[in-house]
């Protein structure tokens, strides 16, 4: 605990000592590439960018308590997939995003159709079907780490991925062999 | 015949090899952001209620509001609390108090009505509260990783917090969570009135304000960006609506975007309670720091004030500033640049 006494500073709440961990730019020079498509698999390509560096700047601010975890990958990819999804929250990280990158965007390459298609109904599912949607497509991520991801149980995952499946195929009118099975 | 499997694996492997990244230079671009951030009087992220200028009027009503009525007895205004920009602890015009060492950086912090205990998100995704008098700590209850939010009902039973299904009210020590089924999309921040009847909290259209049972809810400031997206709000919990002492009115910062750039102009406005009555309070300043925490406000304990962190108003500095809730009165306390959080410790007569 600290006493402040005046408006002097006497204790630091959350500040540690020393450098950001080098583990950080390994970690983001690893994921970002990955976690970008996540972004763009949930939001489209004019977000995905700036959705994936914004959640990428929230586990920088945080590397001291994310970086200690057994798994800030999925920490962050949790990040990235609410902020894909949330409207609002997006509107706020591309409002920012013209801010700092204003003039420099790099075009963004476009899918073919097909491919296009596919993740235009991803995004078309609701929020938590197409989060695990994307996180098992995107990274083959097992149940459990989905479950992870979005803090829900397995059974519940297997619910989202089953859903998003039947509704995925109905759309894009092709055979689902794993829920027909 | 194409198997949504084979599809799916077509159309990932598109994804990658279409989605390309230049991770060295996005890093330095990370850590000039980070850097800003740090140095920006707000950050991040803020509960706002963001208007496209000229989209919303404001009525100004009730110049004369009646005299305030403390509830709990006679409370006095005691220590104003916040932290730097840099996120240390700061302490204006009262005694000293404990304060936590394990709060999240950036967050945010309320005293409880009879100014003993501040609450607070702690580091490890709980919502704790801290004996300002003896320094203890008690976890009130759980929170949503990377956007914990509790507010402790007045008689510090329930703690009201926001996951994804919803607005929560949790039995502070043990119990099952009651969920309320309220209007609004993607709805978050509740705050307990003073008396603890009701919960204003925000949703993607606006302010509202729900009975403690989670019945008779009414929106009472409804809000809309550009294209009525609806209510721009952001991921992390910053200043929120606050209750005046009385519980018949509500402040809040609304942030007003310039044009398409990164500029947002912020102003204090007193809702209404019961809807209807928005007097416009102060011109709280503005900076190039879009989607960043509007300025934090709090309600002095005697209810005849509103406290401020202006960031570079009109005519001033940024800081510290204190206002009347008809608007008259605008002073600055205390200069400097200050972090997206304040508390305004109430103190028993």
């Amino acid at each position: 605990m600290s006493e402040v006494q005046g408006a002097e500073v006497v204790a630091s709440p959350g500040l540690r000592t020393g450098g950001r961990d080098r583990g950080f730019d390994e970690f983001y020079l690893g994921e970002l590439p990955r976690l970008v498509a996540l972004a763009r698999g949930l939001c489209g390509a004019a977000a995905a960018e700036d959705v994936a560096q914004e959640a990428m700047l929230v586990a920088y601010r945080r590397w001291h308590e994310v970086g200690d975890l057994e798994r800030p990958d999925l920490w962050t990819r949790r990040t990235c997939a609410n902020l894909a999804v949330s409207q609002f929250r997006r509107r706020v990280v591309e409002l920012r995003a013209v801010a700092r990158l204003a003039g420099r965007r790099a075009p963004v390459a476009a899918l073919d159709d097909e491919a296009e298609d596919f993740w235009a109904a991803v995004r078309s599912l609701p929020h938590r079907q197409a989060q695990a949607a994307a996180l098992r497509f995107v990274y083959e991520l097992p149940v459990a780490d989905i479950a992870t991801v979005l803090e829900c149980t397995e059974g519940t995952v297997k619910q989202h991925l089953s859903r998003a499946r039947r509704a995925l195929a109905s759309r894009l009118g092709i055979t689902d062999t794993e829920t027909q099975a | 015949m194409t198997t949504l499997d084979d599809r799916a694996r077509a159309a990932t492997a598109d994804l990658l090899a279409r989605t390309v990244v230049d991770p060295s230079a996005r890093l330095a671009d990370l850590r000039r952001a980070g850097r800003r951030r740090t140095a920006e009087l707000v950050v991040c992220a803020a509960v706002a209620l963001g208007l496209v200028a000229g989209a919303w009027r404001l009525t100004i009503e009730d110049r004369h509001p009646a005299p305030v009525t403390p509830p709990n007895g006679e409370m006095t205004n005691g220590a104003i609390v916040t932290t730097s920009a840099q996120g240390e602890w700061l302490r204006f015009d009262g005694t000293a108090v404990h304060l936590p060492d394990d709060m999240v950086r950036y967050g945010w912090a309320t005293f409880t009505p009879d100014g003993t205990e501040l609450v607070y998100p702690a580091r490890g995704g709980e919502v704790r509260a801290i004996d300002v008098d003896t320094g203890t700590t008690r976890v009130l209850g759980d929170c949503e990783a990377g956007l914990c939010f509790g507010s402790l009902s007045p008689d510090g039973t329930v703690l009201a917090t926001h996951w994804r299904d919803g607005l929560h009210l949790h039995p502070v020590g043990s119990g099952e969570d009651t969920v309320l089924d309220l209007p609004g999309t993607g709805v978050g921040y509740p705050v307990w009135s003073t008396d603890g009847s009701r919960l204003a909290y925000l949703s993607e259209d606006g302010l509202w304000v729900v009975r403690a049972d989670g019945e008779a809810p009414h929106r009472v400031y409804a809000s809309s960006l550009a294209g009525g997206d609806g209510l721009l709000r952001e991921p992390r919990p910053f200043p929120l609506p606050a209750w005046s002492p009385d519980g018949r009115r509500i402040a809040v910062v609304l942030a007003d975007l310039r044009g398409d750039g990164p500029q947002q102009d912020f102003e204090v406005v007193v809702v209404s309670a019961d809807g209807g009555a928005v007097q416009r309070v102060a011109d709280a300043g503005h900076c190039a720091c879009l989607g960043l925490a509007p300025p934090a406000l709090a309600w002095s304990p005697d209810g005849a004030l509103l406290a401020v962190n202006a960031v570079d108003p009109p005519g001033g500095s940024s800081g510290i500033y204190t206002v009347e809730p008809d608007g008259s009165g605008w002073r600055l306390r205390h200069a400097g640049v200050f972090g997206p959080m304040l508390a305004w410790r109430p103190v028993s007569d």
